[in-house]
């Protein structure tokens, strides 16, 4: 039994022994979901795109003779790992930035260490509200409801003058039930009257009932908070009941995937939606990104891809102009001040409370693609 | 030597406490399967304790201590109320009621926004959860579980695990014992879910789900349901477990599963039966005797 015990201690010091670094290595964590469920969709991609953005950077030297040395950590999407991973990238591997972590659960359980040990974090998928207000050192990248959605209904209300909405959504996701607020408030600030309120539950395949519910009460438009496949089974569903083609479908920012199409088919067509990115956005950076990644993973990368893309250039960029990563507050200050930075978002600055300044986008779903319509 | 403490505790804090916290849990439901209940409804439970001590620390600025308490009255007291129709039921029936019990939970904690928050749930919990409070807890536990093993009690309940019909008849009260084991079961869970709301800053209503109660009950019957620590190894090993796996990345889900299984192939009576000197030749034995009598069966 002794032996044992000491054969397990033994592997666990192996185990947990840091990487050897360089006095010119800065050390960040990348803290995202490779298994677990659903979060690994989201978890996976953020992780290449940060390790591409590391080695981009190290093999461009703009950092001088500063190489970044990423260090992924996967907390599988629960919440308990993920503070376990944060206080030991922090107090053992003294990490100088988190990428992360991949949900908002976690980011509400495991920032709060990160804030208090002076360690910047920057997420490129904890959209809820609420996550940069737990601290000076908790940034974001990632376009939230809040800031895509009212472009798409101005755009709506232009070219239809819509009277009358009705709203559906999953009532049991966090994502969702913000992304419900964010329109009733925007719908109500547009005197839009809101006809018909319906609500589904994760999993759920058939809506028929609250479809059916939505076609009796006729708005013009319908908005929707939900997941792609969700998103995707709803419009399908409503234009099989009859909901007309002139009622136009607003969807929220999660629901960008080219999945949409695949499961919605024609169905689709005219769906309307905001974001940060897109992956035909045109610009120099983004089209080099979407190469690269296409290169090194041979997939499309998704938007939370080309935020966490984005997020790891505003650190190498406020590295270079704080000098280092030596003074934790120093290099706060840098990213707190990124201004007008090109990435492959467009555009990147910081508010003063630390969400992201982007140019928001509106996309239309037109034969399968999803085409800008508004927004540069 | 105490620097090298606090340095180890400021790296592997959280997975200290979150082992101490699996422990207590893992004895509260040891409780309820000591009288062969088959519990789901632990995440139901925690979630009572939880948003309940929750409520009262940041509403009402109840001291934190009363908080966890009444937490684990609550949901002591929501098991008996529902104890006393679902213990009439018997095995896979008692199991779905108990499952029922916590997805009822779950529904009311994703509708009842002024409370719990809805799907949102609560953030910016404040940290009252001490590393010293959870383990003094497991230790009660652990003491608890010995001194009931070694009671009056504790022989009735041994009796009804083996036959409640026949412990009925010799007059131990089978649904009051059950009763009270599965509220007492239900307090501790309470307690482990308020002392959970308090460690992380933030609790949701996925927090608490059929997950949770899966989760637990693999505790005691990993590390052997019938050892005093077997709830105890079971809890280290299943909270250890996916940190000494980090490194395998994508191949982690694979090992964590294939390890369960072996453990609940070659050592049926949990972890901690390893420890038993005999134990392989027992097994082989066991193997022999079972082979033995199926062989028999057949030529019968």
């Amino acid at each position: 039994m002794r032996s044992t015990l000491a054969t397990i201690l033994l592997a666990a010091s192996g185990l947990f022994m840091g990487t050897i670094v360089q006095a010119k290595d800065v050390k960040v964590g990348i803290v995202q979901s490779t298994s677990g469920g659903s979060a690994a969709l989201y978890g996976i991609m953020q992780k290449n795109a940060a390790e591409l953005a590391i080695a981009e950077i190290n093999a461009s030297g703009a950092l001088g003779d500063i190489k970044l040395v990423g260090i992924h950590q996967d907390d599988a999407g629960d919440r308990g790992q993920t503070v376990n991973i944060f206080q030991r990238l922090i107090s053992q591997e003294k990490v100088k930035a988190i990428f992360g972590p991949t949900l908002t659960n976690s980011a509400f359980a495991a920032d709060p260490l990160a804030q208090r040990a002076k360690v910047p974090v920057i997420a490129s998928s904890n959209t809820a509200p609420g996550v940069t207000a737990m601290g000076d050192f908790i940034f974001r990248t990632c376009a939230t409801e809040p800031m895509v959605f009212p472009g798409v209904l101005d755009y709506v209300i232009k070219k239809r003058a819509p009277k009358t909405s009705a709203q559906i959504y999953g009532i049991d996701d966090m994502l969702m039930k913000t992304a419900y607020d964010v329109h009733k408030k925007a719908l109500e600030k547009a005197g839009i009257k809101i006809v018909a309120t319906e609500t589904f539950q994760k999993g759920d395949v058939d809506y028929s009932a609250q479809l059916t519910k939505i076609k009796a009460a006729n708005p013009d438009i319908v908005v929707i908070g939900g997941l792609a496949e969700e998103t995707a089974n709803i419009v399908r569903q409503a234009r099989q009941l009859g909901i007309p083609a002139s009622t136009i479908m607003l969807g929220a920012n999660a629901a960008i995937s080219t999945k949409l199409h695949d499961l919605a088919g024609p169905a689709a067509e005219g769906f309307l939606v905001g974001s940060g990115w897109f992956i035909g956005y045109d610009s120099p950076k983004n089209k080099a990104f979407v190469e690269a990644y296409r290169a090194k993973y041979n997939t499309n990368p998704d938007t939370f891809a080309a935020q966490a893309y984005a997020a790891v250039y505003v650190f190498a960029d406020a590295l270079k102009r704080a000098g280092g990563a030596d003074d934790p507050v120093k290099l706060r200050d840098a990213i707190a001040a990124t201004k007008d930075l090109d990435t492959s978002l467009g555009k990147i600055s910081f508010d003063a409370s630390r969400e992201p300044v982007l140019s928001a986008k509106v996309l239309e779903l037109k034969d399968g693609k999803f085409v800008l319509v508004s927004g540069d | 030597m105490i620097g090298l403490f606090e340095e180890f505790l400021s790296s592997y804090g959280n997975v200290v406490d979150l082992c101490l916290l699996n422990i207590l849990l893992a004895y509260g439901v040891w409780l309820a399967l000591s009288g062969n209940m088959f519990t789901l409804g632990t995440g139901g439970f925690m979630a009572l304790g939880a948003y309940s001590s929750v409520f009262f620390t940041t509403q009402t600025g109840m001291p934190f201590s009363f908080a966890v308490l009444i937490g684990g009255l609550l949901a002591g007291g929501a098991a008996l109320i529902i104890g006393l129709p679902v213990l009439r039921l018997r095995g896979d029936y008692f199991m779905l009621a108990t499952f029922a019990f916590t997805e009822v939970v779950r529904v009311i904690a994703l509708n009842w926004e002024s409370v719990t928050g809805g799907a949102i749930g609560i953030v910016g919990i404040p940290r009252y959860t001490e590393t010293w409070q959870l383990a003094l807890l497991a230790i009660a536990a652990v003491y608890f579980a010995y001194a009931l093993r070694h009671s009056h009690f504790g022989r009735s309940i041994a009796a009804i695990r083996q036959d409640d019909v026949m412990s009925q008849t010799m007059g131990i009260n089978v649904l009051a014992h059950r009763l009270t084991l599965f509220g007492a079961s239900a307090f501790v869970c309470g307690i482990a879910g308020a002392m959970a709301a308090h460690l992380n800053f933030f609790i949701g209503p996925t927090d608490f789900g059929l997950l949770r109660s899966v989760d637990a009950l693999s505790y005691p019957i990993l590390g052997g349901f019938n050892a005093l620590l077997g709830p105890l190894v079971g809890a280290i090993f299943t909270t250890l477990l996916p940190e000494f796996l980090r490194f395998s990345n994508q191949w982690r889900e694979i090992l964590m599963g294939l390890l369960v299984i072996l453990v609940v192939l070659y050592l049926p009576g949990g972890a901690m039966s390893l420890l038993q000197s005999d134990r392989l030749a027992r097994i082989f034995r066991r193997r022999l005797i079972e082979r033995h009598s199926i062989e028999q069966r057949a030529e019968s």
